[in-house]
């Protein structure tokens, strides 16, 4: 029995950090907030450099094999440094070309995604259908798909788009194809910006394996290291605040009640870490409860993630409440993860229709 | 990571699994012999007691917290007696194996593990509740006795107990800290009176405690005179039981779980309800969560390596679930919350979920209430400065 993290993911982790609170500082952050995205490129080839690709993908097809909780690792970091970019999407492609593609579909796709050369995303809801797996409707006709795809995450700048298909499987679009066509939306995360990305008979090469399930589930478990993540930044951001913040001659932290509001935000966020920990590895060591364990975790964390985001703007005051204040940021990364992948109260259906 | 038990580990938990299957039945549980001859067998094969010298009746294992908790877990599901678990083993023995006197610890702890002593604390007194160091209780020393004089209140079962482990005021010029010290007390002393406090559930294992000119041997004193307030902290600390905290709530969550199952809502079967199914999902989360921390810390513990934050917010955590659970349940108890639980439970299987409804305050409240919980959260896991004027640009301290 092990549950900490080894030499080996200790500094993989470190490193990630060590990167990021470099590269993606405020003023990079902000930058492509405001949709400046001149250092973007840059910051996505350091993490690539660094591995964050490689992560899922076996060594033969040019990764390093490791398991779900290693890309986990790269997400809390990444949460927590509110980092903007394609991470997200290229995982749950690489997830989709993994689980469900065959040996020949694997060496098309792998080996560029691995290596950051090619860049993918995931889309499962067509016209609003859902989420979930059991949910997604779309039919490859004559190897062609249509319709039109919500919220699809780094959609623009993707090579590739793993679509989810009725029955729980996935087909691959080349967004380079004639009849694809991204409408713009205004993402309250502007670190993660969706689309709607609009198919018209474009030709689709379906994965093999209807493994969609297990994408999902991969899917989950990195909203919610990306939610612990974010979560312990955000109670940084307030614990820094206080101690420099004073109001009646004394420091803000010398309240109880801003005492107590740190210590309710730290009791709920503490074991998000072990808890995103125990679903990574449940996928692999657990697989007759990974589904529920996933289902759980996703919502536990995303809901918690929110409610910090709620507190710690509300506990600086007028100040939270500024664009120009960087705790917004992570209230918007929580926004998005409460409701990308669907709300808690889906997740927590999912996992009660599963209770024995 | 890996959660799985590894080989060695596996075989060991065969060999406890076959110890209790051949030494332990069911029909012993209200034998006093029988599971006072299981317990010395347990300690003998060394399974319990691991932590403790032989010397003082203990098995003296080398440390490991995965080995101690198979052994609970094993022991648990035959409902086959562990260590002994009351404030004697849990907090007096730990204190006197670090400050006791080789007297002291020859003479109290054998008896108190093998549950032939049962303490009783005296800590709180009615105006010393959460600032208990500001407690006044007195004692002064005369020839070779203390003469100890006041009150103490909370005592729980002061009535069975033999011994009481008590912090008394020796000191009276000293600061608030530095006046207190942890003395030894007999129970048939004269001049102690017992008054039992009965509870908002209606037992009463609470007590007040008088004392009149009560004597104790001077040597009865837990390390030197001042001293008591951090030895009586220094126990507190004993971080690893907070990895206890996990499984009892895994064990109430489930029998919520079978509660919901038997009971029924405005909507008919609760397990239909989709009120009652979202609000166990949702405090699943949290005992998923504690279950998953409780895993990292006895992974940690297991490597000798500590986990402050965890031991620190793991009361609170505990507590806040229990509280969640008792609403559920208030409500899928219906009707029954109406009628206090009767001794005769035959009648009304799910009376006792009335008294978890009431414990679940009591657990907020004994042994440091959650405000108090929450004050050290602040100050010891964040490092967050209790007063606030010393970094003041504006330099008015009042």
């Amino acid at each position: 029995m092990r549950f900490h993290l080894d030499d080996v993911q200790e500094q993989f982790r470190d490193a990630l950090s060590r990167f990021t609170s470099e590269a993606c500082d405020s003023g990079f952050r902000r930058a492509y907030w405001e949709a400046d995205y001149s250092n973007a490129e840059a910051f996505w080839r350091g993490l690539c450099e660094l591995g964050v690709c490689g992560c899922l993908v076996p060594e033969e097809f040019g990764g390093f094999g490791l398991g779900v909780i290693d890309v986990a690792l790269a997400a809390e970091v990444l949460g927590h440094a509110g980092a903007p970019g394609p991470f997200l999407g290229q995982q749950l492609c690489i997830a989709a070309v993994l689980h469900c593609g065959t040996e020949k579909q694997k060496h098309a796709w792998l080996p560029a995604l691995a290596e950051g050369r090619a860049l993918g995303t995931v889309a499962f809801s067509r016209d609003g259908s859902g989420w979930h797996p059991n949910s997604w409707t779309t039919v490859v006709h004559n190897g062609r798909i249509s319709g039109t795809f919500t919220n699809v995450i780094g959609a623009q700048g993707a090579d590739l788009v793993a679509i989810g298909l009725q029955g729980g499987g996935l087909a691959i679009v080349e967004t380079g194809a004639e009849g694809v066509t991204l409408r713009a939306l205004d993402c309250v995360d502007r670190t993660r910006p969706v689309w709607d990305l609009v198919l018209s008979h474009v030709p689709a090469t379906p994965l093999e394996q209807p493994s969609g399930g297990a994408v999902f589930d991969i899917a989950r478990i990195l909203i919610a290291a990306d939610a612990c993540g974010g979560a312990n930044r955000l109670l940084e951001i307030l614990i820094e605040y206080v101690q420099i913040r004073e109001q009646y001659g004394r420091l803000l932290c010398s309240y109880q009640a801003i005492r107590h509001l740190l210590a309710d935000m730290v009791v709920v966020t503490e074991p998000l870490r072990p808890l995103y920990w125990l679903a990574a590895c449940a996928t692999d060591a657990m697989p007759d409860q990974a589904v529920r364990i996933s289902a759980l975790t996703k919502a536990h964390a995303a809901e918690i993630f929110m409610q910090v985001g709620r507190n710690v703007v509300e506990g600086h005051g007028g100040i939270g409440y500024t664009w120009d204040y960087d705790a917004q940021i992570w209230l918007k990364r929580a926004m998005f993860n409460y409701t990308y992948l669907g709300t808690p109260d889906r997740h927590r259906a999912e996992a009660a229709a599963l209770m024995q | 990571m890996d959660l799985t038990y590894g080989k060695e580990h596996s075989q060991f938990r065969s060999e406890v699994q076959q110890f209790v299957a051949e030494h332990w039945s069911m029909n012993y549980r209200s034998d006093e012999r029988k599971i006072s001859k299981f317990r010395d067998l347990a300690t003998e094969r060394g399974y319990i007691y691991r932590w403790l010298p032989q010397v003082y009746g203990g098995s003296e294992q080398p440390t490991d917290p995965i080995r101690a908790r198979i052994v609970s877990e094993v022991f648990d599901a035959a409902k086959a007696p562990g260590e002994i678990r009351n404030s004697g083993v849990n907090i007096l023995v730990p204190t006197l194996l670090t400050h006791g006197s080789a007297e002291q610890k020859t003479r109290f702890i054998e008896p108190t593990i093998r549950g032939h002593y049962i303490w009783c604390q005296g800590y709180s007194e009615p105006g010393s509740g959460s600032d208990l160091a500001s407690l006044r209780t007195s004692a002064v020393l005369d020839g070779d006795e203390w003469v100890i004089n006041g009150q103490k209140i909370w005592t729980s079962h002061a009535r069975k107990a033999q011994y009481m482990f008590i912090l008394v005021r020796t000191e009276p010029d000293a600061s608030k800290h530095a006046g207190i010290s942890y003395l030894l007390l007999d129970m048939t002393s004269p001049g102690i009176t017992i008054r039992p406090l009965k509870q908002i559930t209606g037992e009463a294992t609470f007590n007040e405690v008088f004392f009149n000119q009560v004597r104790t041997p001077a040597d009865w004193i837990v390390g030197e005179r001042g001293q008591g307030w951090k030895i009586s902290r220094t126990t507190m600390k004993h971080e690893r039981r907070t990895i206890g905290y996990a499984p009892a709530t895994e064990r109430l969550f489930d029998n919520l779980v079978k509660l919901a199952r038997r009971s029924s809502t405005a909507y008919g079967p609760a397990l239909q309800d989709i009120n009652v199914l979202q609000e166990i999902t949702r405090i699943e989360g949290y005992v998923l969560a504690q279950r998953a921390a409780s895993y990292h810390q006895l992974s940690m513990a297991a490597v000798d390596q500590e986990t402050p934050m965890f031991a620190l917010i793991a009361k609170l955590l505990a507590t806040e679930i229990g509280h969640d659970i008792a609403r559920l349940a208030l409500k899928l108890l219906s009707d029954e919350a109406l009628v206090m639980p009767q001794d005769d439970t035959g009648s009304r299987p799910d009376s006792k979920w009335v008294n978890q409804f009431l414990g679940s305050l009591g657990v907020s409240i004994a042994g440091g209430t959650s405000n108090i919980q929450r004050n050290i959260i602040a100050e010891r896991g964040l490092g967050l400065p209790r007063h606030g004027y010393e970094q003041s640009r504006t330099g008015d301290r009042k």
